[in-house]
């Protein structure tokens, strides 16, 4: 991939991914014992961490989103959406193999009616888009070889 | 002490590593996840702060939706220990011929949010969620209608809160109680009319 290229999918991915992200926290961020119920339906979390969990979430999407969307510190921006996105995925997954009926919440929980699978793909597709970013982030910011 | 005579083979210049554990890149890598959980622990900061900002803060260990419908409930004047009882449940054909017949009330146990974007004709709003001050709020008409039947609805599907709502109202001496197990789903595919 030349420079060019790959600056203008850093772009894209970067855009994209900020702004998701930006979105999904602010959709969450009047939901309160509805959006901890929805984390407590997937049955992975004990009690006592439910709560600080999802409290933890909105200001992570928000901030993590932001740095993508910015540029100011989007690898760690990247790495950090990459994490979450795959614990989505994780989760996701495990309450489809258990038959467990899961409302994501990722949107807020008012967006009702969401289909887990398409759930589950989207997570992926942000989970490859935090990959890739990430993998050019790194890779602008790797030393050049001594020649 | 080896040396090196004129004669040997230039040695390679070593390589640098690619991968491995002391590769720069790996380094960037230990200092990303680093930083990853200082995020993270200032993003739990950050949310604690702001739950403890609002004007109801969330307890910090979690209550089940049966556990808060319990504490709610001993809020109530003489509010028996909940238990989670089995209604009497009807179906769709049984429920249509209720709803406008002035002798059933109907009820939508749904958050009030839901029931303000649309509901069953009639329904009155006495939240899971919000059961004790729903009730106190319904109360007169609850209870100068406790010969009237009552049936409660939820979601539909898997919703439990409709079961929840008509134990509750089982432990607090209505007996005529009834659960609508389709819900809103169930009621708006049929392309039944609702109310705003």
């Amino acid at each position: 991939m030349t420079g060019r290229s790959s600056r203008y999918l850093e772009w894209v991915l970067r855009l994209i991914i900020g702004g998701v992200f930006i979105y999904a926290g602010w959709a969450k961020r009047n939901d309160g014992i509805e959006f901890a119920d929805s984390v407590a339906s997937f049955r992975i979390l004990p009690s006592a961490v439910i709560v600080p969990f999802m409290l933890s979430i909105v200001p992570f999407e928000i901030g993590a989103g932001a740095m993508v969307l910015t540029g100011w510190q989007k690898r760690l921006g990247a790495l950090g959406l990459l994490i979450m996105a795959s614990m989505y995925c994780i989760a996701l997954a495990l309450a489809l193999a258990r038959g467990i009926t899961v409302n994501c919440g990722c949107f807020g929980t008012s967006a009702v009616g969401a289909n887990p699978w398409v759930d589950l793909g989207r997570d992926l597709l942000l989970a490859a888009g935090c990959a890739m970013l990430y993998r050019i982030a790194t890779r602008s910011v790797a030393p050049k070889p001594a020649v | 002490m080896e040396s090196a005579s004129l004669t040997d083979p230039p040695k390679p210049a070593p390589l640098a590593p690619v991968g491995g554990s002391g590769s720069p890149r790996s380094g960037t890598f230990t200092r990303d996840i680093v930083g990853v959980i200082c995020l993270a622990v200032a993003s739990l900061l950050t949310g604690l702060a702001i739950n403890h900002l609002r004007a109801a803060p969330l307890p910090l260990v979690y209550q089940t939706p049966e556990q808060r419908l319990a504490a709610e409930l001993t809020t109530l004047v003489e509010a028996p220990a909940f238990r989670l009882s089995d209604a009497d449940t009807i179906s769709l054909d049984q429920f249509r011929g209720m709803v406008g017949d002035h002798q059933t009330i109907i009820l939508d146990a749904r958050a009030a949010p839901f029931y303000q974007q649309g509901h069953i004709p009639g329904a009155l709003n006495l939240s899971r969620d919000d059961f004790a001050a729903d009730y106190r709020r319904l109360r007169p008409t609850l209870d100068a209608s406790k010969d009237k039947s009552i049936v409660v609805y939820c979601s539909g599907g898997d919703c439990h809160d409709s079961r929840m709502v008509a134990s509750a109202l089982l432990s607090l001496g209505f007996s005529q109680v009834r659960v609508f197990t389709g819900g809103w789903s169930g009621w708006t595919e049929a392309g039944l009319p609702i109310e705003k």
